[in-house]
């Protein structure tokens, strides 16, 4: 299914990537700053546990995919896998020019977007470790 | 950017315990913490669920300010020990982020959708886990928790041709097996002890139908007259029966 993606992402999509089913897109605590728009196919949110990988969402068509670490504004690592369900097409967004029109944004505006990120990932490993428990 | 007038900044005091936001409440402003800790919990009273510990630099607040207010609180925040909070007025912001980027604004959209369906698990897990512990001790023996269903489903032992069906009533799922109860004449057909593997079909409410292997791994009288109660463990789940448990437990 191809979902209408806006024009004003599609602006910044700089290259079209397929990945076969199973294939790891991101992979947790590995570092790396590329971020995709999902345009066609399913991914999984997986997190590492002690009893193994779990799923912990499912993204669908116009998701986007590690913004993690631009939105926590940092150097980081990735907080979560991320695999293909089947097969997907990802767009590659222009992470320059995303960063710097995230850096225009004035501070308090840009510690909101890092509270928001942050509360994401430590509710993301909350969510992980009660599915196990 | 052009840089337009701050209003003046308020700071507010707490003392220990006091409630500073409460879930399901309107309010808009956003708080930075100056100094002390703030606990984010979730639901009220047994089925309470801290989401986070808040200490100073961090802000809170933030939920309410991406949903442009349109939304109530989705979390309480409650001053763990004396607290002293700068509060921010949100009409400034409102208006930058109105007219940020479209695809910034798109990329925050979206963290803040899977922020929610996040807290959503986490409540529902948090409150649910001590929900069946309370009625059932033995869901220990289990590894995930379990969620309550009323479902039909048909099962047959492996190998064997899709023509021999018994039925049960699935009682629980989760996420490595289910808890099925059978009518006591299913064992003329079958022994149903443990370690025997069954294949179990069962029907989602999204209507897609799904068959796992499955080994019995406890067999005892159910609470239900002239049933057995199977535990049952799945063996080799595909994807597709992964997610569409996963999918059928968060909701």
């Amino acid at each position: 299914m191809q979902v209408q993606i806006d024009s004003f992402i599609y602006e910044y999509i700089v290259k079209e990537e397929i990945f076969e089913s199973g294939s790891t897109i991101l992979e947790e605590g590995r570092s790396g700053d590329w971020i995709y728009i999902l345009l066609e196919g399913r991914l999984k949110v997986k997190k590492r546990t002690v009893k193994g990988m779990i799923t912990i969402d499912t993204l669908r068509e116009g998701a986007i995919v590690g913004e993690m670490v631009m939105l926590k504004n940092c150097e980081g690592f990735r907080t979560a896998s991320v695999v293909a369900d089947g097969r997907v097409k990802l767009g590659i967004l222009d992470k320059e020019r995303l960063q710097k029109e995230h850096e225009l944004l004035s501070p308090q505006l840009r510690s909101l977007i890092t509270a928001l990120a942050l509360r994401l990932e430590e509710t993301t490993r909350k969510a992980s470790l009660l599915a196990l428990a | 950017m052009p840089e337009t007038k701050v209003p003046p900044i308020v700071h507010l005091l707490y003392s220990k315990g006091e409630q500073i936001i409460k879930e399901g409440d309107y309010g808009s402003s956003i708080y930075k913490i100056l100094s002390g800790r703030v606990r984010i919990c979730k639901g009220f009273g047994k089925d309470t669920a801290t989401l986070a510990i808040l200490d100073r630099g961090d802000i809170f607040g933030e939920m309410t300010f991406f949903n442009l207010g349109l939304e109530p609180r989705s979390a309480s925040a409650t001053a763990m020990e004396d607290v002293v909070l700068e509060v921010w007025h949100p009409a400034r912001l409102t208006d930058e982020y109105n007219n940020m980027q479209p695809i910034l604004r798109y990329i925050i959209q979206q963290s803040l959708k899977r922020l929610v369906r996040m807290n959503k698990i986490v409540d529902e897990l948090s409150s649910k886990k001590e929900a069946v512990t309370e009625l059932d001790p033995r869901v220990t023996q289990r590894q995930y928790f379990r969620k309550k269903w009323d479902q039909e489903c048909t099962f047959c032992p492996l190998g064997q041709s899709k023509s021999f069906r018994l039925t049960g009533k699935i009682r629980d799922v989760s996420l490595n097996g289910v808890g099925v109860e059978v009518p006591y004449e299913n064992t003329k057909e079958l022994r149903h002890e443990p370690g025997e593997e069954l294949v179990v079909t069962m029907q989602f409410t999204s209507g897609k139908s799904i068959s796992l292997n499955s080994r019995i791994k406890s067999v005892r009288r159910s609470i239900t007259l002239g049933y057995l109660f199977l535990g049952l463990e799945f063996k080799n789940m595909s994807k597709e029966a992964i997610r569409e448990i996963s999918m059928f437990m968060m909701f």
